[in-house]
Formats: C-alpha cells, structure tokens, sequence
C-alpha cells in the first residue's frame, strides 16, 4: 500500500520540522543545534527523495543521474568550504 | 507496436515511461545546479558574516516560516497521493487531491506574500530602491543576508507559480478525462517537481530561518 508509506513518511517529515525548529529555539547557542539542524535537513530531504519522488522504487540509471546532481551540489560546497578554512 | 499512447519512437509504454523519468531527472539536476551555486554563495558569506547574519535571521518570522514549511510538506504528499488516484484511474479522488495542493500551493504563497508585506512595512526590502533601514548592528552586511533572502524565496516563489500553471492544467486534462495512461506520465512529471521544489524549500528553511531562532 504506497499511500500508507507516503502517510508515514509525511508523518515523519512533520515530526522532523518539529524537532529541528525545537532544539533552534532552546539549543540555539549550541554548535550541537547546528549540527542537529543539518542532519535533519538532510534526513528530510532524503525522505522525499525516496519516498515522494520514489527513488526506492525505480531503475539504477535514474538513482545514478538523481543522485549524481546532489553530489556535484555537495562537491562544490565541501570545496568552496575547505578553501574558506584552509586558508 | 505503437498504439495511441505511446509516442512513435518508442517501443512501449514503459520504455516511454523511463525516457520521461530520465528526462525530469535531468532537468531537475540542472535546477539543482542553478539553487546549489546560491546555497555555496550563502553559505560562504555566512561563515564570513556568522554573527550579523545570525541576527539578520532573527528579523524573519519563525512561525510564518514554519508553517509555510508544513503546509508545502502536506502538498508534497497529496500530489503524492493525486498520482497514485490517476494510476488506479480513480478520477474523483485525483481531482479532489489536485484541488487540494493547489490550495496548499497558493495557500503557501498567500503566507509568503504576507510575509514579505510584513518585511517592506519594517524597511528590510533592499530592492528597487526601496528605502532599506536595519536596526541592527552592520546594516551593509544585513543588507546582504536580505538580498540573498529575497532572491532565493522569490526564485522559490517562481517555481511555484510554475508548478501552480501545471497543476492547473493537469486539473483540465483530469476533468476532461482523455487518454487516462497519458494523464499518468503527466502526473509523474508534476508530482516529481512538486516533490523537488519541497526539497529547495526545506533547505531554504533551515538555512534561513533556523540559523536566526
């Protein structure tokens, strides 16, 4: 039943922005709220990926060209960073 | 053998379905690119600019912030839901789905306008030379943190608006009800974007509004 997973993830998606906008407001000073915020993101925006644009149910070729597009977003901020605090 | 459809050049149905797919995903990626060159160039000027774009974020409504989140996160699962109706060819259930996000959709962007108002009315619109005045420390920087806001979520803004004219024209060819196997790669198509446009969203949230709490 894909609708019960798509309710589920949706479920997760809202309890993920809870918790991120939770620990910004009472941890805010707080590296690990940083920290925290980022991986939510992430994890929020990987929910979608795979549940919403069903990622976890397609072909190898279409998980390599959509995950080739976050790796070269993610290429070019790890370097555009690494070149800030290297120098 | 290619029936009514299936485009000419394709074998079959599914093999038309994976080149769609392929095609979206392409387009998408270089929309990836377009937001992902904003995102490194924010991001650079934040970790320059830590402390007054800190404070800069705290001039944006949280609340208002959050809640548009919410309610794009709930339009990202009733197109969800629009395509799985069309696939069971359930045309009552995908119309009232569509009307739904489409009501989320503008819904989103009635709460970003208002928004927006709210930002003019406090002078920290600097565009169009719109008087821009900022109470806090290092006004030039803050001007920066604005700018970048205001490209970034009326860049948002745009795609939405697009996705809205989708929307609505997908809401024409369901009513109409021609050619249902058609009607699915179509909703395909919207409910990927749609999808992506959440993700831009919810990167533009924390990296806007959740710095600022």
């Amino acid at each position: 039943m894909q609708w019960r997973t798509a309710l589920l993830a949706w479920i997760t998606l809202l309890l993920l922005l809870t918790i991120n906008v939770a620990i910004a407001v009472f941890m805010s000073d707080s590296l690990w709220s940083l920290i925290i915020n980022g991986i939510s993101t992430t994890v929020m925006a990987a929910i979608i990926l795979i549940f919403f644009m069903r990622l976890n149910d397609t072909t190898a070729l279409l998980r390599l060209f959509s995950l080739g597009g976050f790796l070269w977003v993610g290429l070019l901020l790890f370097f555009t960073l690494m070149d800030i605090y290297t120098r | 053998m290619a029936t009514n459809d299936v485009a000419h050049h394709f074998d079959n149905a599914e093999q038309q379905a994976r080149a769609v797919a392929l095609g979206i995903w392409v387009f998408l990626a270089t929309e990836l690119l377009l937001f992902g060159g904003l995102f490194s160039a924010f991001i650079v000027l934040k970790v320059q600019h830590t402390e007054v774009f800190s404070e800069a974020a705290t001039h944006l409504s949280l609340f208002l912030g959050t809640l548009n989140t919410a309610i794009l996160l709930t339009s990202g699962l009733t197109i969800f839901l629009t395509e799985q109706a069309l696939h069971a060819q359930r045309r009552t259930l995908a119309i009232g789905l569509l009307a739904a996000t489409a009501f989320l959709g503008c819904a989103f962007i009635g709460v970003k306008g208002y928004e927006w108002h709210h930002e003019y009315q406090q002078a920290l619109l600097p565009v169009l030379d719109v008087r821009f005045h900022y109470p806090g420390s290092a006004p030039e920087v803050a001007e920066l943190f604005f700018n970048f806001y205001y490209i970034m979520t009326g860049l948002h803004v745009v795609h939405m608006l697009v996705g809205l004219g989708l929307l609505a024209g997908m809401g024409v060819a369901v009513i109409r009800w021609r050619q249902p196997k058609t009607l699915n790669r179509r909703a395909t198509l919207i409910a990927l974007y749609w999808a992506f446009v959440d993700i831009i969203w919810v990167v533009l949230f924390s990296l806007l509004y959740l710095q600022g709490a």
